[in-house]
């Protein structure tokens, strides 16, 4: 219990050195690399609670891919941060202090790390210990013929269902929990991934050379006698679709696009007007 | 960014390593139900392979071996799997997500399946639904995020 809690102490000192490094240094691809480091600590820290799963997510996640994104994103905003003048915020300061100090006062009553009598280890522990159900050799077979065989295996007792709360949840409670007992809730999780990654597509795609020559034809389709005018070159598409607000960027655009600069033709026609109008509305739009 | 093809070591050791993210990947998300683990972690797992390959050969060579058009449809369906089997439950006589009644019963057999079987059986196509969409969106992050900067 001493040595984990030396470990705990020592981990929790180095997040904080690194924590505090991060807000000082200006040099962004350093403090990239910290937060990686930030993330393995703190993975290690969860592993010292126990709590495999956060220390897994927070490795992969913390110390892998978001390091990786963030470095892409270095490409872009560059590696130095500008300077900001230091002054010193009273207001602020107070509100932390108070806000910090209330929360380490709320710990306070909380139970001491690994308490054996802190109620998470008591209440309902010791029958969440015994139950049988879920813990059954996982079988191929019919799980009428696994109840058969682990019921010769280990004794009728150790197929109690209707003392079991959890229903036949599998070993790993955290997996239980998030993709059976809150399966619904998971299920929205990932559509929010897949609606992020959605909105990545839609306001970071840039179009290939092929596809804005595709949808420059598919304007000459439209007209082609009177659209010869404005038949634009990609650099011209390129500027239009990077100015246009970003929800249109999709295939949508191209046909709005289309349509716009068809509406525009047809109104030379009427007005019996000659190209350098069209020209005008193409580069309105 | 170009030239790290060329470097022998990131090279050799890149492909030497990256059939093994991917076994891992897929332990991850399959043992979700008795290990550490699951969905979420193992996807991440799976998209890291890939973000391995496309950041030593490059993003062309990524585009190749994952083409966007397969990883935002895999994304989508990924989501698809999850409610499916929602879907499936709902349709076999259960609740909406209700992993009891994704095995039909034999003959005879008491609804629902309480020995963890028949959730597992569902748990795994979930979480593979999670995994799927997980790295998949991954995936179409690096590629936006590198598609702009090499623009």
């Amino acid at each position: 219990m001493l040595n984990l809690l030396v470990i705990d102490g020592v981990l929790l000192f180095l997040v904080t050195i690194t924590a505090l490094a991060v807000i000082e240094m200006r040099n962004l691809f350093a403090v990239t690399m910290l937060t990686g480091v930030y993330s393995l600590l703190m993975a290690a820290v969860w592993t010292n609670m126990h709590a495999v799963d956060v220390a897994f997510t927070e490795a992969a996640v913390g110390a892998g891919i978001s390091t990786i994104l963030i470095l892409g994103t270095l490409v872009h905003v560059g590696v130095k941060e500008r300077r900001r003048e230091k002054s010193l915020n009273l207001s602020a300061l107070l509100i932390v202090t108070l806000t910090g100090g209330a929360l380490i006062y709320g710990t306070l009553d909380m139970p001491a790390f690994g308490d054996p009598e802190a109620p998470v280890q008591t209440h309902r522990f010791q029958k969440l210990f015994d139950q049988n159900v879920g813990k059954v050799p996982v079988t191929d077979t019919h799980h009428v013929e696994a109840v058969a065989h682990g019921a010769e295996q280990h004794g009728g007792e150790q197929h109690g269902a209707h003392e079991d709360e959890f229903h036949g949840h599998v070993y790993n409670t955290v997996t239980s929990l998030l993709a059976d007992y809150r399966s619904f809730d998971t299920m929205f999780e990932t559509a929010v991934i897949l609606s992020a990654g959605l909105s990545m597509i839609m306001l970071l795609r840039r179009r290939s050379d092929e596809e804005i020559e595709a949808a420059t034809q598919r304007t000459e389709r439209v007209d082609p006698d009177t659209i010869k005018t404005e038949r634009m070159d990609p650099k011209t598409t390129q500027t239009v679709r990077v100015d246009s607000p970003p929800g249109s960027d999709s295939s949508g655009a191209d046909k709005k696009l289309a349509a716009e600069i068809a509406e525009a033709v047809d109104s030379a026609e009427q007005i019996q007007h000659d190209a350098p109008e069209e020209t005008d509305k193409g580069d309105q739009v | 960014m170009k030239n790290m093809e060329d470097q022998v070591v990131l090279r050799v050791f890149s492909k030497i390593m990256i059939p093994f993210i991917i076994i891992f990947g897929f332990y991850v998300i399959t043992h979700g139900e008795l290990g550490p683990g699951g969905g979420f972690q193992g996807g991440v797992i799976l998209a890291s392979a890939f973000i391995l390959y496309g950041l030593v050969f490059g993003k062309d060579q990524l585009a190749e071996a994952a083409p966007p058009r397969v990883v935002e449809g895999l994304a989508a369906f990924g989501v698809l799997l999850y409610s499916g089997v929602g879907a499936w439950c709902l349709l076999a006589g259960g609740n909406f997500l209700d992993y009891s009644y994704i095995i039909p019963p034999a003959e005879g057999a008491v609804i629902p399946h309480l020995d963890g079987g028949a959730e597992i059986w569902g748990m795994i196509l979930v979480e593979y639904g999670v995994g799927i969409t997980v790295c998949t969106v991954m995936i179409t992050v690096y590629n936006m995020i590198t598609e702009e900067a090499e623009a």
